[in-house]
């Protein structure tokens, strides 16, 4: 029987009953990552020794009744900005080619301690920056759905894992839509958690004032069994929160009954040319709502129209100066030939980072240059506030809202990367729950043209609970009315 | 729109070199972008504090704990030179 085509949390039951060993279940994977990496290309490095050597030792502690952690043995693929103790870390960049992490990330500290076996570490947009994986110094990831479209991205090699099942869970990092998109793209679940939730130590940043780490699945239970294995505050993130924990959720008694759901009118405003039949698709699922007996009503953001512009130049702003640790000097890229420290700095900088880093971090130069800091940086901030005050005054009435993961589907290689500013608008939808610092899933909703779409829903800061319920209770009517 | 040595400057700042070519084609692709952002200016934000994070909560400190420090030996395995337990570049003094 292949296991890998089985849902996270079944796999786990079955090596809790002993019906199946974590040995027997990495094997199958390794054995299905043998089998389509060829094609895929979802992994940067995979991990297989030290994997089956982990899953040995889950199993002796299940053969001796020692209490097992929730993950229990089960492979878990994390994106390669993710730093793992003595396996290389890319970031799927050539400034990080050969880069060994001294330590591990938080996440990873707790994976490790709910029994979850790292399988290998996934390719991504270099440095979380594109929607494609297409910036990847290490090569393209291909969509498992359709193998000549993309995979989304930055998260791409995360999502595309879950979907050709090559690792039961998997993490990503969410900045503007990083996770949710490719989940959307890939046709699984993804969720970018509460800014604050999940710990940030140990990831390499990209803008810190928006990354969050969040989770991919098969479907929505095990995505929350994901989450609830590496949520909770860690001291050695400053902006972890002391609030952040998962709640319990009894999955059997979930309904939708009630649930109050808001449609933001300025959505309308913000539609992208052909995306007339995904917005089929979702008008289509909002009815599920409806007939489970969710009350829903339209509402308006005034300010989500600029949230896109709000976003690249915080985004960015934030990029150019945590970029500016790869110096060449202490771990990264260093260049063959300088005669002085400044020619060591740039040529090793031009050298080892790709197009769509170089032109973020110029992007985020400029807007915090002398001169044009309050035009733009210190303008931007202030538009976020009246972003973050628009959700906050929803979210007083209302449990979720309900959007388009992106507006548009996902796209051919080498298509849309062509045009930047086409690349962002596909963030239209995502970009603001990053900068409200709110919880958002994407769950699949259907299919246009054979390519999955998926459904995004966005609750409140630390409402995770709420979300989990919305996306489960939808997830489980749409299921029953195929 | 945005001049090529507007974009040099940045890039001087930025620590970072454009060829000819390359600078012409980021010229172009930078001033798309940045004509994009300026949509933003027409927004009233007169009173409105920046937001700079979204936490509510104050910081903390952290418990100082020995041996916080990683293995010298680790960090240095991802430097290009070392010598004698330092990071090594080119002489920067006379």
């Amino acid at each position: 029987m292949d296991i890998t085509n089985l849902k996270a949390w079944e796999i786990r039951e079955k090596i809790l009953n002993k019906e199946i060993s974590s040995y027997e279940v990495t094997e199958q994977f390794l054995e299905k990552i043998d089998e389509v990496e060829d094609e895929i290309n979802a992994f940067i490095t995979i991990d297989a020794d030290r994997a089956l050597d982990e899953a040995k030792k889950v199993d002796e502690k299940i053969a001796q009744g020692i209490e097992i952690g929730i993950l229990a043995g089960l492979p878990v693929a994390v994106k390669d900005n993710i730093m793992t103790k003595n396996l290389r870390t890319t970031c799927a960049s050539k400034m990080l080619e050969k880069y060994i992490p001294p330590y591990n990330a938080t996440v990873v500290e707790k994976i490790k301690k709910e029994d979850g076996i790292i399988i290998g570490k996934t390719n991504m947009d270099e440095f979380a920056m594109g929607g494609s994986t297409e910036t990847s110094y290490f090569g393209i990831t291909r969509n498992p759905r359709n193998k000549s479209i993309v995979p989304g991205g930055s998260s791409g090699g995360s999502a595309a894992a879950i979907a050709a099942n090559e690792a039961a869970l998997s993490l990503g990092t969410d900045t503007g839509g990083s996770i949710r998109q490719p989940a959307s793209y890939c046709g699984v679940v993804g969720i970018k958690p509460t800014y604050g939730l999940v710990s940030r130590f140990g990831v390499v940043p990209m803008s810190n004032s928006l990354d969050q780490v969040g989770v991919f699945g098969k479907d929505v239970k095990d995505a929350y069994l994901a989450l609830k294995s590496i949520a909770g505050f860690d001291p050695h993130d400053a902006t972890s929160s002391k609030r952040a924990k998962l709640e319990e959720l009894n999955f059997d008694e979930v309904s939708l009954k009630g649930l109050k759901i808001a449609l933001p009118k300025e959505y309308d405003e913000l539609r992208v040319k052909g995306d007339e039949k995904i917005r089929v698709v979702f008008e289509n699922s909002i009815r599920v709502f409806e007939r489970n007996g969710a009350k829903i009503e339209y509402v308006s953001l005034p300010y989500l129209k600029y949230a896109l512009e709000t976003y690249y130049l915080i985004s960015t702003a934030e990029v150019s100066t945590n970029l500016s640790r790869f110096d060449g000097i202490r771990y990264g890229h260093r260049a063959f030939e300088y005669k002085t420290l400044d020619e060591l700095y740039i040529n090793s900088r031009t050298e080892g980072f790709g197009e769509e880093t170089k032109r973020r971090i110029m992007m985020g130069t400029y807007a915090l240059s002398q001169g044009y800091k309050d035009e733009h940086y210190k303008k931007a901030l202030k538009i976020r506030t009246l972003i973050k005050n628009d959700y906050d005054r929803i979210f007083k009435d209302y449990d979720v809202i309900l959007s388009i993961t992106s507006p548009i589907l996902p796209f051919p290689f080498d298509s849309v990367i062509n045009s930047p500013v086409d690349m962002y608008k596909a963030d239209t939808y995502t970009v603001p729950v990053n900068l409200a610092g709110l919880c958002a899933i994407s769950v699949p909703m259907g299919e246009v043209d054979s390519l999955p779409v998926g459904l995004q829903i966005t609750a409140n800061r630390f409402n995770e609970k709420t979300l989990f319920t919305a996306a489960y209770g939808y997830e489980r009517s749409a299921n029953d009315e195929l | 729109m945005i001049s090529k040595e507007e974009v040099k400057n940045i890039a001087e700042i930025a620590k970072l070199k454009f060829g000819e070519d390359e600078l012409e084609a980021f010229t172009e692709k930078f001033s798309l972008v940045l004509d994009f952002v300026h949509n933003i200016n027409k927004v009233d934000t007169e009173g409105i504090e920046p937001c700079y994070g979204i936490s509510e909560e104050n910081g903390f400190f952290k418990e100082l704990e020995e041996e916080q420090t990683l293995d010298r030996e680790e960090v240095l395995k991802n430097t290009t030179e070392s010598e004698y337990g330092y990071f090594k570049i080119l002489k920067v003094v006379e």
